[in-house]
């Protein structure tokens, strides 16, 4: 029994007991759903029979025959170079306001995290539509300014930036996820430094900026992703419009693959996006070895 | 004007800043708060109008003809099953899903972030990759899947796969572990304690933080998901709240008032929870203290 | 590690019960997509026939309209699709062409759906290259419901019918007494009834092209609209108050073009009292553009092992009073004509009007016959209809003729393709 306890406490072996739910899961649940959606790409698959092959096909048409594609590729690349650094910043500065611990602050956190809960929700979307409709609030304080009433939904140049705001504004995951990093450095760091005479702001980019580099790495990565395979907004608000103007890719995506039933197409569509997400990804992980600060790794 | 007398007016006024800046900033926050939480006002007062007004007095929060109506209509449920019975699905789902996750999450990131074993950076990267695939396509094909494996129809595949672990998660609490110093690990290793030792009694407390926001998300998540629920669930008893809410819209007519309603019930078990765990997370602190 | 299979185990032993139906009864499975009326009285009902039928267990599903068919493609592509499933004019051609749905012909002509009550027509209309696919619930027309106080307060009095160009008068003169704005009609559904005015459809009978070749059909209808901005009652895009189509009616347009069997839910969605119009056709119209339409079908699945047992709850919900008596009207005016005698007296004030108006229609000289489902491409073509009158709302367009002709080729282009797949 003693030699088995050893063996399994060989930092190999270890490893592998410690993610092993980790690589089962990937074998059972993902490595064949994603491989197949892989073959699909190259099928004409449309969900109610049987998929043919037919080569690059998909891709031939993606690149130069549909019209909605560059188009909605530019619309969500646009989409995220906007909206990822707004936010991150957004809820990191909300996250330092929240961190202070006061008794009204649990009530504040809720708060602020309430519009993430709510998500996709129809009441979001309509709320949101209403906010920005040309008889709404917004444009009723635009007025009583002597301005002039702003069609925000309706205007090609400005309803992207709508759907951003919402976007932004349901920043609590990232917020919480900050939070709890700024919870999680020590607070003998904190009181070494104002013993040092270390004002606040000093002290966040002194010791907190650093120690939380990770959690804005992850932070980085996670908003990335999900901006680039944004789906809801689009869908639930604007369906694309006007003029296509908000046509996400992944709505664009959906639209072929479940309306249309063009599974085959849209699972290309969605390799097309892996691609691209993976570059920016490996991006942004080759230039964390600049900036990340791991305590664990000293460097 | 004396030296003391200098003294005490600076104190004075040093006290008074303090108080003001305070002051400040719980206004300042509960006005944001208020901005914040306008749609939810709104929802909830939408929820306690007749569907006729809820359009036509759209702005007013208050409503002109308060009604519990919306709340009775949508308790009622469909075809006597009550909401009851899919809030009770819900909680069922999201708590094992949580669990699952969470407990995963925690054992997977500490085996990626503390230990080097052949292959690590192989398996980190396929865990990264994962992430990049919008779900849209894997749909159909895990539908097959779980189809083959006799799955559809039960809860088994809105929780299960929670039990091996999610890539974001594990990420997430990764980048937590990477943060904390090697220094105890290495001595606790030198007094003979084994990696699972280390993993229960010197990680653990020191990601308490992180384990909860994984629960948090998880629980919300799983919550709010009804594309899980609309594939793989059939007997409308399974179905789960959040799919159930979608069940008050036809093509033409959308009973909003009853959606608002049980959407605005539908808040409450998640909002507990986030109380519930909040109280946590400060906590977690405490023994964070311990560290130092 | 042990445990914590041991733990997974008996949580897919604890979760993965699945129960057995008994031996001797046979068990069928029913999908359809509604709210929550539909939901309760099509369970009751289902109840219904259960008693009736007690060899024979309903295992029922239901979803709302927007999931409803990713959840039907999802079970295709897993070979789990229910054995009767309810189907859409949309959608029918491509699940029928994809061979998803069952011949219905052997069960018409063994009686086990009785079609001898049902206007030839109707039964036609759920065929794809003359086969019976789909056994549609009842019938439906597209009509104009308007609000009687607003035109009362514009003092004027509604005709019987009227054409396009007095409903474009009417528009102005309520404009100039109310100020109530309106809108031109200049939807998909517009085109597709243009088009039927003028001896052609959307789509020809084959399939193949859309079924007419003249730009100005379109040019007409969206010179309507350039007419109304000009004179005022046509608010420009953007500026409504109105979040969803009912409330259209309540703060922006005295009328809106829906179909028959939604009146109650437009009245009770916006609380305005409604009446109804038969659609306008142009005044130089060759022929009526109002058709019945099938509201939705019922369809058995190809590959369903009780095609037997489907047919005789298809059989119920067609011709069954007792089941009409629990769903009247739910799924639009039945088409068995015993059936609609049946419902006539017990009919409450709404659908009296739906029923006199369906009469009226049927009259000579007041409708068509009824055109093909829709192809299996409508769906692209829709999006493509909606983008290129996007642009002339944005007043992006200054040749219309050109404009329609782009669209016409395109569209023309979009079948093709969609063809030769």
């Amino acid at each position: 029994m003693k030699k088995l306890s050893e063996i399994m406490d060989r930092e190999k072996v270890a490893g592998y007991v410690f993610v092993m739910p980790f690589i089962i899961g990937l074998f059972v649940f993902t490595v064949i759903p994603f491989f197949t959606s892989l073959y699909l790409a190259f099928t004409d698959y449309n969900v109610l029979s049987e998929p043919n092959w037919i080569g690059f096909d998909n891709f031939k048409r993606m690149f130069f025959e549909d019209k909605h594609f560059w188009n909605s590729f530019w619309i969500t690349f646009r989409f995220a170079l906007i909206q990822v650094p707004i936010k991150l910043c957004f809820s990191l500065g909300v996250a330092l306001i929240l961190a202070r611990a006061t008794k009204a602050t649990g009530v504040y956190r809720a708060a602020f995290y309430i519009p993430s809960l709510m998500g996709g929700s129809v009441a979001v979307a309509l709320t949101w539509k209403q906010l920005f409709a040309f008889k709404g609030p917004i444009n009723a304080v635009i007025t009583a300014f002597g301005g002039k009433a702003v069609k925000f939904m309706n205007n090609p140049k400005i309803t992207l930036y709508v759907l951003i705001g919402l976007g932004i504004w349901q920043f609590g995951s990232s917020m919480l996820i900050f939070l709890a990093a700024i919870k999680n450095v020590p607070a003998s760091y904190h009181e070494a430094a104002i013993v040092d005479g270390a004002g606040p702001v000093t002290r966040f980019f002194k010791i907190v900026l650093p120690m939380i580099t990770p959690i804005f790495f992850f932070n980085l990565i996670n908003q990335t992703i999900g901006a680039f395979q944004a789906f809801n907004s689009s869908y639930l608000i604007t369906g694309g419009g006007p003029l296509n103007s908000t046509l996400y890719y992944a709505v664009h995506l959906y639209n072929r693959a479940f309306t249309n039933y063009e599974m085959g197409y849209g699972s290309a569509m969605a390799w097309f996006m892996l691609l691209v997400i993976g570059a920016f990804t490996a991006l942004i992980f080759r230039s964390s070895s600049a900036w990340v600060y791991y305590e664990s790794e000293g460097k | 004007m004396t030296a003391t007398t200098a003294k005490v007016k600076k104190y004075r006024s040093m006290r008074r800043a303090k108080i003001r800046s305070t002051i400040i900033y719980h206004v300042l926050v509960t006005m944001m708060s208020f901005l914040m939480l306008y749609p939810l006002f709104w929802m909830v007062s939408s929820s306690f109008k007749p569907n006729t007004e809820i359009f036509v007095n759209v702005t007013s929060l208050i409503p002109i003809d308060f009604t519990m109506e919306n709340y009775v209509t949508g308790w009622k449920g469909f075809a006597e099953l009550s909401f009851g019975v899919f809030f009770k699905n819900s909680i069922l789902v999201a708590v094992i899903a949580t669990i699952g996750s969470t407990f995963s999450a925690a054992v997977c990131a500490f085996g990626f972030a503390r230990l080097r074993f052949p292959g690590r950076n192989i398996w980190f990267v396929a865990m990264i990759i994962t992430m990049m695939l919008p779900g849209q396509v894997m749909m159909i094909p895990r539908f097959v899947l779980f189809n083959e494996m006799g799955w559809v129809g039960t809860f088994l595949p809105l929780t299960v796969p929670a039990f091996f672990g999610g890539a974001f998660d594990i990420f997430l609490v990764m980048q937590f572990i990477r943060g904390i110093p090697r220094d105890m690990d290495e001595a606790a290793r030198i007094d003979g304690c084994s990696w699972y030792g280390i993993f229960f009694y010197i990680i653990i407390p020191m990601i308490v933080p992180a384990l909860v926001t994984v629960a948090v998300l998880t629980f919300i998540g799983s919550w709010g998901d009804f594309m899980g629920s609309l594939l793989y669930l059939n007997k409308p008893k399974y179905y789960t709240s959040a799919y159930a809410l979608k069940l008050f819209a036809d093509a033409a007519f959308t009973d909003y008032g009853a959606t608002f309603a049980m959407s605005t019930l539908s808040l409450i078990p998640i909002l507990t929870i986030f109380f519930f765990f909040q109280k946590n997370l400060v906590e977690g602190i405490s023994i964070q203290g311990l560290k130092g | 590690m042990k445990r914590i299979l041991a733990a997974i185990l008996s949580l897919v032993l604890l979760l993965g019960c699945v129960s057995f139906a008994s031996a001797e009864e046979t068990t069928i499975r029913m999908l359809w997509w509604g709210s929550q009326t539909r939901h309760d009285v099509t369970v009751a009902a289902v109840n219904k026939f259960m008693e009736k039928y007690p060899d024979i267990k309903v295992e029922v599903e239901y979803s709302d309209w927007g999931g409803y068919w990713s959840k039907l493609a999802t079970q295709v592509a897993g070979g789990t699709e229910p054995d009767v499933i309810a189907m859409d004019y949309a959608y029918l051609a491509q699940y029928a062409g994809n061979g998803v749905l069952a011949d219905l012909t052997p069960y018409y002509e063994s009686g086990a759906i009785d079609i001898s009550d049902a206007a030839a027509s109707m039964i036609d209309s759920g065929k794809i290259n003359d086969i019976p696919y789909a056994i549609p619930t009842g019938s439906n027309a597209f009509v104009w419901m308007y609000r009687p106080d607003v035109v009362e307060a514009a003092g004027l009095t509604m005709p019987e019918k009227m054409t396009q160009e007095e409903m474009i008068e009417m528009n102005k003169i309520v404009y100039e007494k109310t100020g109530r704005t309106n809108h031109a009609h200049t939807g998909l559904d517009n085109v597709r009834n243009t088009a039927r005015n003028f001896g052609g459809n959307l789509y020809n009978d084959e399939g193949t092209a859309l079924g007419f070749t003249d730009p100005q059909l379109l040019v007409r209808i969206w010179e309507n609209y350039n007419k109304g901005l000009e004179e005022g009652w046509q608010l420009p895009v953007g500026e409504g108050t109105a979040a969803t189509s009912f409330d259209d009616l309540v703060a922006d347009y005295w009328m809106g073009a829906h179909w028959t069997n939604e009146l109650a839910a437009y009245e009770s969605g916006n609380g305005c009292e409604l009446k109804m119009l038969p659609w306008t056709d142009w005044s130089d119209a060759q022929q009526p553009a109002t058709y019945f339409k099938p509201s939705m079908f019922w369809s058995i699945t190809e590959r369903s092992e009780k095609k037997d047992a489907a047919a005789v709850l298809i059989n119920f919900f067609e011709n069954d009073p007792d089941c009409f008596d629990i769903i009247g009207l739910d799924r639009a005016m039945p088409i068995s004509s015993k059936i609609r005698a049946h419902l006539a007296p017990n009919l409450d004030e709404n659908s009296q009007e739906i029923a006199a108006m369906l009469d009226y229609l049927a009259l000579e000289g007041n409708s068509s016959p009824i055109m093909k489902p829709d192809i299996a491409a409508h769906a692209d073509i829709n999006t493509l209809w909606g983008e290129y009158n996007e642009q002339v709302q944005y007043g992006l367009v200054d040749d219309l003729t050109a404009h329609a002709q782009a669209f016409i080729d395109e569209a023309n282009d979009i079948i093709t393709k969609s063809l030769s797949k």
